[in-house]
C-alpha cells in the first residue's frame, strides 16, 4: 500500500482519548456553552427517537407498518449530536435508516407515523414510507436507500451552496458499509476537488447489513479512506451524545469556512436488527447485551439527573410527554386519509405532467 | 431561416442556456480538451470554470451531483460523453433523478438535462451502443432524440424550462446534419411528434439520425412511385403516437426504424402502440429495422451489417408492401 | 384434372344461377380469366378460375342453378392438377360443397354469419376483416393478393367498387347487423298441385321471399297515411326544370327523396336499425329507392341524402335506375341503405302499404299525384289541387304512431314548401 498521509492522520484523534479525563469534559464544556434547557433539549430528541421507534416495531407488528423498517434505536447520538450543530440554511441527506435524523431536525412527528402508515399526510404523501422521509422546509432531503448512492446528491447540493454563496454545510450520514462502493469515492473525490462544504458522517456500526467490518472492508478504520483524498478526517465516539456535537461543531466549522469536506466516523451500535425481520444470526445476544448496557440515551439521562441539570421527577415527566406525543402520532396517522389515485398518474410521478405521457389511460 | 449544424444548433441553444445564472455545464472534456464533439468547445473561456466544470472520469458523480444541485435550485447540464459511459450512472438517473419527485411525494423536483450520444464507427463492442429503450422504460424520465437542428434547439430549449430530469440523446453521427433552425424563440415541446414527409403508401416511424435514413430512402422508394410517410417521433417518454396512428390509419401499413437492438427495443413498444391502437386498421405485418442482434463487432465489414442503411430500410418497406 | 366450383359471393348466398358461360368446351383458360357469368341475388358478376387449364367439361349449363361449393366445370391439365392451392381455399372453405339446393327458409341468415366467416380460415388483414364487416362481404368470395393470398384492403377496396379485378364480386346483403331476432321458422309449404306449371325461382325472387318474409315477421308494421298537397311543389319543379335538358330533370320522387333526407335528420329513429343490442341510430341518411325490373325488384341507395341538392339526388338516382335496368349495379350501390322510398304513383295507385326493408325502420309508400277537388282554405270555396298521398310504414319496436305522424308531417310540410327543403 501506499504510504498513508500524515497530515490527515495527525489530526484524527486516537478513539481511545475521545473520553477524555481531562478536568474539562464534554459534558462540562457544552454545558457551559449551551446551558442546562439545551441539554436537556438534546435528551428529548433522543428519547422521542426512541419511544418514536418502539412504537414503530410495535406498529410493524400490527400490521400498520409495511415494507421495510430499519430501526436507530443504539444510535441516537450521533444524529442528535451532529445534527445539533446544524443551522436552518444547512441541509441534510441521510440512508434509509432515517427516524432519527428526521426526528432530530425537527421532523413533525405525526407525519412521520401517517408515512409509515402510507397515509396522505405523511412527510411523502405516503409515496415514501420508511425508507424515505423529507422535509425540504427543513433543508431535510430525504432518506435514500441505495447503499451510498445520496453522497453524491449530497456533494450536488453542496456544489450548489458553493455556487449559490448560501454558506450552508451540507451534512450526510450513511453507514460503514455504504465505504466499500464506487459511490463513496466518487464523492469524496469531487468534494475534496471541489472542497465542497460537506460533513460526511459515517455511522460505523460495525455490519454492513448482517456482514461484520472484518468481511466486508480491507481497512477496519473507515475515516482512513479519507486519506487517499488529502480529506480532513476523524474517529469519534458516536455513544455519547456531547462528544458527538462537540467534534462535528469542529467538521461543521471547517466545511463552511470553505476549506472542504470532513469524512467523521462515529463509533456506534444498532440495538435491534438491521430491519424489522432480521434474525440477527451474524452476532451474539450477549454482545448486543453488553451495549445495551451502555445504553446512550439512559447513559444520558444518567449523566442529566447525576449533575443535578435535570430531577429525575422532571425527566419522567417529560418522558410522559414524549409518550403522550408518541401515541397522539399514532392516532393521528391512523385517522389521516390515504392517498388519492392521481398518484399513479403522470401528474404523481411528473413536476410537469405531459398530456401524452400515460401509456394507456384504461390500463387493466 | 438561416442553416445551421446540429452542432451550431445546439451551441446557441447551450449558450442560450447559460444565459441562465443558474446553469453550469459538468462533464468530461468538456473544457480544457474543447469539446469531444466541438459543442462545447470555447465555452470555457467564456464562461470560467465555475460554470464550465471539467470532471473526472465518473460518471455516477457527473450525474449524482448534477441532481443534487438541480434539487437545490441549480439548473444543470451534466454531460455523458457517450451513452455507452451512462451505465455507470444509472442508478443516478434510474434510482434517483426519475425518482426523486414522486417518491417524496412531489415535494421536490429535479430539473436536470442529460445530454448525451448514441453513434458508431468501428468503435467496437462498448462504444457503439444505443440505450434509448432503457431510458424511456422509467417513469419519471423525460427522453428526447430530436433529428434536426431545429428540433436540435427547440427541444432543448424546452428540456431546460422542464422541472423533470430530461435526457437529451443525441447524436455523433449528426453533429454535421444541416438544416433551418428559425430565428428568434421558438421551443419545440417535449412529446409531441411530427410528420418529416407526407405519403400515402407506408408508415415509417422513427426518429434521430434515422429519420434522415429514412427519408433517403423514401427518395428512392419515389421513383418507383412508393410514396412514404414518416413521422419523426422527437420524444421517446413520453411518447406521442398521435401522429403515426394517424399516418397508419391512412396508410395500414408500418415500418419501425430505430437504431438499436431488436428484443425488447424502442421498436418494439413503437409497434405494439400501432397494433394495440391500430389494429383494425392494420393491412399488413409491421416491420422492424435494427441493430443486428449481436455486440458490435470492430471490422467494417462487419459492422455494416449490423447497423441500419437505406437499403435496408428501402427492403423493409418493399416486403411491408408486398413489391419485390 | 381440376373442378371449377360455384363461389360463394355473399355470407347468405346458397347457390347461384350460371348466366352464360364464356368459355367454352376445349377453350384454354388462363388463371384469372373470367370463365362464365352467375348471378347472385341480385347481381350479375363474372367469376374467374384459379386454374390455368382447358375448359373439359361444363357441369352447369347456362341457366342451371348450383350450390356453392357444387362443381360448375372441370379443367384437365396435367400442369395445373394442384389447382385447389392455395387461391380456391377460400371459395372452398365456407361452402357446403355437394350440399342440395336447400329450401330457402331453411336457410335463414344465422345470428352471424359475417363473424363465422370472418374468422374462419380465409386469411385477411384485420382491417380488411373491418371493412368486410361493415361492408357486409363476405371474405370468403375475395381473392387476396398480399403474402400467401391473405387479403388486403386493397382487394376489399376493390370487391366493394365492384371492380373485376381478382375474384371479386360485390354482394347483396343486408348491411351488418343482420336480423337480431332469429326469424320464426316457415310453415311447411302445399306441394304443387299435379299437373299445374312451376316456375322455379329466380335468386332475386328468393331473396326477395327471405329478406320480406323476414321483416314481415320480425318487425311489428304499423302505418300511417297523409295527404299532401304538391301544388307548390310541382310549380318549384317546373321552374327548376324549365332550362334544363330532358335527362336532367327533377322528378317529382327526387323531391320527394330529398323531403326524407331532411326530415330523417330530425327523426333519427326512423333512420335507426333494430340489433340486438338495442336500436342501432345509423349515422348516414341513405335512402334506398325501389326500382321495379322485369325480373324483381331492387332498391339501390342515394347516400347521404340529407346533404345532397336536389339536383344531386336527382342526378344520383338517375344514375342508380340507369346502373339498375342495365344490371349493373354494385355492391356499394345496394348496400347501407338507411331508410327506403317506394313509389307507385305511375302505376295510378292512390295510396298503398309498403314492407321495411330489413334492417331499416321504415319505408315510405308514395302514390300518384291526383288532381282532385279541395276547399280552398277556410272558405267553401272549391278549387282544384294537387294531391298526393303518402303512407310510412315503420317498426313498432324501434318507434310508435305519435313520432311516425310527426315524420310523416314534417315530409308534408317540406314538399308543400318546397324551398325550405333548398336551403
Amino acid at each position: 500500500m501506499q504510504k498513508r498521509r500524515g497530515a490527515t492522520q495527525a489530526e484524527v484523534p486516537a478513539a481511545s482519548s475521545l473520553r477524555s479525563t481531562m478536568t474539562s469534559t464534554p459534558f462540562s464544556r457544552a454545558r457551559d456553552q449551551l446551558g442546562d434547557a439545551q441539554l436537556v433539549e438534546l435528551y428529548r430528541q433522543m428519547m422521542l427517537i426512541r419511544r418514536f421507534e418502539e412504537k414503530c416495531q410495535e406498529m410493524y407488528t400490527r400490521a400498520k407498518i409495511g415494507g421495510f423498517l430499519h430501526l436507530y434505536v443504539g444510535e441516537e447520538a450521533t444524529g442528535v449530536g451532529a445534527i445539533s450543530n446544524l443551522q436552518s440554511q444547512d441541509h441534510i441527506f441521510t440512508h434509509y435508516r432515517d427516524h432519527g435524523h428526521a426526528i432530530a431536525r425537527g421532523l413533525n412527528i405525526d407525519e412521520l407515523m401517517a408515512e409509515l402508515f402510507g397515509k396522505d399526510t405523511g412527510t411523502s404523501h405516503g409515496m415514501g414510507g420508511s425508507m424515505h422521509f423529507a422535509d425540504i422546509t427543513k433543508n431535510f432531503w430525504g432518506g435514500y436507500a441505495i447503499v451510498g448512492s445520496h453522497l453524491l446528491l449530497a456533494a450536488g447540493v453542496a456544489l450548489a451552496c458553493q455556487m449559490q454563496k448560501t454558506n450552508g454545510v451540507v451534512m450526510v450520514f450513511f453507514g460503514d458499509g455504504a465505504t466499500n462502493g464506487g459511490e463513496f469515492y466518487e464523492s469524496l473525490n469531487f468534494a475534496q476537488l471541489w472542497k465542497l462544504p460537506v460533513v460526511f458522517v459515517c455511522e460505523n456500526n460495525l455490519y454492513a447489513m448482517g456482514t461484520p467490518i472484518e468481511v466486508h472492508s480491507s481497512v477496519k478504520e473507515i475515516y482512513r479512506k479519507a486519506s487517499a483524498f488529502d480529506m480532513k478526517a476523524m474517529r469519534i465516539d458516536g455513544n455519547d451524545v456531547l462528544t458527538v456535537r462537540e467534534q462535528v461543531a469542529e467538521a461543521v466549522e471547517y466545511a463552511r469556512s470553505g476549506q472542504g469536506p470532513v469524512l467523521v466516523e462515529a463509533m456506534t451500535y444498532r440495538f435491534r436488527g438491521h430491519s424489522a425481520q432480521d434474525t440477527q444470526k451474524y452476532r451474539s445476544k450477549e454482545d448486543v447485551e453488553q451495549h445495551r448496557s451502555n445504553d446512550p440515551v439512559l447513559i444520558f439521562r444518567k449523566e442529566l439527573i447525576d449533575a443535578g441539570v435535570s430531577s429525575a421527577a422532571d425527566i419522567d415527566a417529560l418522558d410522559a410527554v414524549i409518550d403522550e406525543q408518541v401515541e397522539a402520532s399514532v392516532r393521528f396517522a391512523d385517522e389521516s386519509p390515504v392517498p388519492g389515485n392521481e398518484w399513479l398518474t403522470d401528474s404523481g410521478i411528473y413536476a410537469a405532467p405531459l398530456a401524452t405521457a400515460t401509456v394507456d389511460p384504461d390500463l387493466v | 431561416m438561416p442553416v445551421l449544424t446540429v452542432r451550431e444548433a445546439l451551441q446557441q441553444a447551450l449558450h442560450e442556456a447559460m444565459a441562465d445564472e443558474r446553469t453550469f455545464i459538468i462533464g468530461e472534456d468538456i473544457g480544457h480538451y474543447g469539446s469531444t464533439y466541438g459543442v462545447t468547445a470555447g465555452f470555457l473561456e467564456k464562461y470560467g470554470p465555475e460554470r464550465i466544470r471539467d470532471a473526472p472520469i465518473a460518471e455516477a458523480g457527473i450525474v449524482g451531483l448534477a441532481v443534487g444541485a438541480a434539487m437545490a435550485g441549480m439548473r444543470p447540464i451534466a454531460e455523458i460523453m457517450s451513452v455507452n459511459f451512462s451505465l455507470l450512472a444509472f442508478d443516478m438517473i434510474i434510482n434517483h433523478a426519475a425518482k426523486i419527485y414522486s417518491m417524496f411525494g412531489g415535494k421536490f423536483s429535479v430539473p436536470l438535462v442529460m445530454r448525451t450520444t448514441n453513434g458508431w464507427t468501428q468503435l467496437s463492442a462498448t462504444h457503439s451502443q444505443t440505450f434509448d429503450s432503457m431510458f424511456a422504460h422509467i417513469p419519471g424520465l423525460k427522453v428526447v432524440a430530436p433529428a434536426t437542428p431545429a428540433d436540435m434547439k427547440g427541444l432543448f430549449r424546452a428540456a431546460m424550462a422542464d422541472p423533470d430530469p430530461v435526457i437529451f440523446i443525441e447524436h455523433t453521427l449528426m453533429y454535421g446534419i444541416k438544416g433551418e433552425v428559425p430565428d428568434g424563440d421558438y421551443i419545440v415541446p417535449i412529446g409531441k411528434s411530427v410528420l418529416a414527409r407526407e405519403g400515402r403508401h407506408i408508415t415509417v416511424v422513427t426518429y434521430s439520425r434515422m429519420v434522415h435514413l429514412s427519408l433517403q430512402a423514401a427518395d428512392i422508394l419515389a421513383k418507383e412511385g412508393i410514396e412514404v410517410e414518416i413521422v419523426d417521433l422527437r420524444t421517446l417518454r413520453p411518447l406521442d403516437m398521435s401522429i403515426a396512428l394517424e399516418s397508419f390509419k391512412k396508410t395500414n401499413r408500418a415500418v419501425v426504424v430505430t437504431e438499436d437492438w431488436q428484443s425488447y427495443g424502442t421498436s418494439a413498444e413503437i409497434a405494439t402502440r400501432l397494433y394495440e391502437q391500430g389494429f383494425d386498421y392494420l393491412d399488413a405485418p409491421i416491420q422492424r429495422v435494427n441493430f443486428r442482434e449481436v455486440p458490435m463487432p470492430y471490422a467494417k465489414n462487419l459492422e455494416q451489417q449490423v447497423v441500419v442503411t437505406t437499403d435496408r430500410i428501402v427492403a423493409a418497406i418493399k416486403k411491408v408492401l408486398n413489391r419485390s | 384434372m381440376a373442378e371449377i366450383t360455384m363461389p360463394k359471393m355473399g355470407f347468405d348466398m346458397t347457390e347461384g344461377t350460371i348466366v352464360r358461360w364464356l368459355k367454352k368446351v376445349g377453350d384454354f383458360v388462363n388463371k384469372g380469366e373470367a370463365v362464365a357469368e352467375i348471378e347472385t341475388d341480385k347481381v350479375t358478376i363474372e367469376i374467374e378460375s384459379f386454374v390455368s387449364g382447358t375448359l373439359s367439361e361444363i357441369v352447369s349449363p347456362a341457366g342451371s342453378r348450383t350450390a356453392v361449393g357444387g362443381v360448375i366445370a372441370r379443367t384437365s391439365d396435367g400442369a395445373v392438377a394442384t389447382q385447389t392451392a392455395p387461391t380456391a381455399a377460400p371459395v372452398a372453405a365456407v361452402a357446403p360443397t355437394a350440399a342440395p339446393v336447400a329450401p330457402v327458409a331453411a336457410v335463414a341468415p344465422a345470428a352471424a354469419p359475417v363473424a363465422a366467416v370472418a374468422a374462419g380460415d380465409v386469411k385477411a388483414s384485420p382491417i380488411a376483416k373491418r371493412m368486410a364487416r361493415e361492408h357486409g362481404l363476405d371474405l370468403g368470395t375475395i381473392h387476396g393478393s398480399g403474402p400467401q393470398g391473405r387479403i388486403v384492403r386493397d382487394d376489399v377496396s376493390a370487391a366493394m367498387a365492384g371492380r373485376p379485378a381478382g375474384m371479386v364480386a360485390p354482394v347483396v346483403a343486408p348491411v351488418a347487423p343482420v336480423a337480431p331476432v332469429a326469424p320464426v321458422a316457415a310453415p311447411a309449404l302445399p306441394s304443387a298441385a299435379a299437373g299445374s306449371t312451376v316456375v322455379p325461382l329466380s335468386n332475386m325472387r328468393r331473396t326477395i321471399t327471405r329478406r320480406l318474409t323476414q321483416s314481415w315477421q320480425t318487425a311489428p308494421h304499423f302505418y300511417i297515411t297523409m295527404d299532401v298537397n304538391m301544388d307548390a311543389a310541382l310549380t318549384l319543379r317546373k321552374q327548376v326544370n324549365a332550362p334544363l335538358s330532358k335527362e336532367q330533370q327533377i322528378s317529382i320522387n327526387d323531391m320527394i327523396v330529398k323531403a326524407c333526407g331532411v326530415a330523417l335528420v330530425a327523426y333519427p329513429n326512423l333512420n335507426a336499425s333494430f340489433v340486438e343490442e338495442g336500436i342501432q341510430l345509423n349515422p348516414s341518411i341513405n335512402v334506398s329507392i325501389a326500382v321495379a325490373l322485369d325480373s324483381g325488384l331492387v332498391a339501390p341507395v342515394v347516400t347521404n341524402a340529407d346533404s345532397r341538392s336536389l339536383g344531386g339526388v336527382s342526378r344520383e338516382s338517375k344514375r342508380l335506375i340507369g346502373l339498375a335496368r342495365d344490371g349493373k349495379l354494385g355492391a356499394e350501390n345496394l348496400q347501407g341503405g338507411t331508410f327506403t322510398v317506394s313509389n307507385l304513383g305511375m302505376y295510378g295507385v292512390t295510396e298503398f302499404d309498403a314492407i321495411i326493408t330489413p334492417p331499416q325502420c321504415a319505408i315510405l309508400a308514395v302514390g300518384a299525384v291526383r288532381r282532385i277537388p279541395v276547399f280552398k282554405g277556410d272558405s267553401n270555396d272549391v278549387v282544384a289541387a294537387n294531391i298526393c298521398s303518402i303512407t310510412i310504414s315503420a317498426d313498432h319496436r324501434i318507434t310508435d304512431g305519435a313520432e311516425g305522424a310527426k315524420f310523416i308531417g314534417e315530409i308534408k310540410r317540406l314538399l308543400e314548401n318546397p324551398l325550405s327543403m333548398l336551403i
